[in-house]
């Protein structure tokens, strides 16, 4: 993966949040589905309203920011997951992501995250506990302005 | 669920969102975990705030709002999940749910759900779409109040 050795990516995706308690054995199947992509600071990493989802990103190095309707809303950095939100519900892009920095990231097309759905149910749980975060976020936010 | 049948129930569990486009085999193992609970219009489903969540709930008939911190968040009905987010993440209860109608629901205890995520992909990846669904909601409405 772009010069980036399989045991080294296995060691990168161990530690983030989405891959949690995978065998080493299935990290090993994730790494063989992911590219690797860099974007230089500026660069719109997604596109919020963008209807033709195909990819969700794991930032490995450097800070991104998640921009909606022109704000700022949170801060992304190494192990953030982004852009899984449109691959599960097949809706536009619900925020765009900038990268503030230079950012290096990981790559999964569609196709492949939802074979590793299926078939890794220790990721359904991970991403399933992630979005009940958010949710629990947004909540927060939406009752201090409401 | 004890009053109905076994069959009777799977046709009300293959109705349900969450668990269309499950086989026969695998809405009736739902069906074996599941029971069926009714309140009454004012009833409290659910309690924010409350720990140690035990259940969730679909609901299959009826009305209810959910609230938090006493302002009104969304009204939920037939097909729509309650509960879950406690379930995942171990944390309290982040709203009420209050019975508008008379309401009737699919109680599914964490033991169970925990076992059926993990037998049944599928449900997970349903899930998944809901939850990403609300988050929309959410950021949507921050959006337009912020």
């Amino acid at each position: 993966v772009g010069g980036i050795a399989r045991s080294e990516l296995v060691a990168i995706l161990e530690v983030s949040p989405l891959f949690s308690g995978l065998t080493k054995q299935q990290l090993g199947k994730v790494a063989d589905l992911c590219r690797s992509a860099t974007f230089s600071a500026g660069y719109v990493i997604l596109q919020e309203g963008d209807p033709g989802a195909h990819q969700a990103l794991i930032i490995i190095d450097g800070e991104a920011r998640v921009v909606r309707r022109g704000r700022t809303i949170s801060k992304l950095g190494h192990g953030s997951v982004i852009g899984e939100m449109s691959l599960i519900d097949g809706e536009p892009r619900s925020a765009s992501v900038v990268a503030t920095t230079a950012v290096e990231a990981l790559t999964i097309g569609s196709a492949g995250f939802r074979k590793l759905l299926e078939s890794m149910p220790a990721m359904g749980w991970n991403l399933l506990k992630t979005q009940t975060q958010r949710l629990r976020a947004a909540d927060a936010r939406l009752d201090s302005l409401g | 669920m004890s009053e109905r049948k076994l069959s009777e129930v799977t046709e009300v569990i293959a109705r349900v969102p969450l668990f269309s486009g499950l086989t026969k085999r695998q809405q009736s193992s739902v069906a074996r975990l599941c029971f069926e609970a009714r309140y009454e219009p004012g009833d409290t489903i659910l309690r924010e705030g409350e720990r140690d969540a035990q259940h969730m709930i679909v609901l299959i008939d009826g009305t209810a709002n959910v609230t938090q911190k006493g302002k009104a968040l969304a009204s939920v009905g037939a097909g729509e999940v309650i509960g879950e987010m406690a379930l995942l993440d171990g944390r309290p209860r982040s709203a009420s749910v209050i019975a508008d109608t008379a309401v009737t629901g699919i109680v599914l205890y964490g033991t169970a759900f925990h076992k059926l995520l993990e037998e049944i992909p599928a449900i997970n990846a349903r899930l998944l779409t809901a939850l990403a669904q609300r988050l929309r909601d959410r950021d949507e409405r921050t959006a337009a109040l912020g």
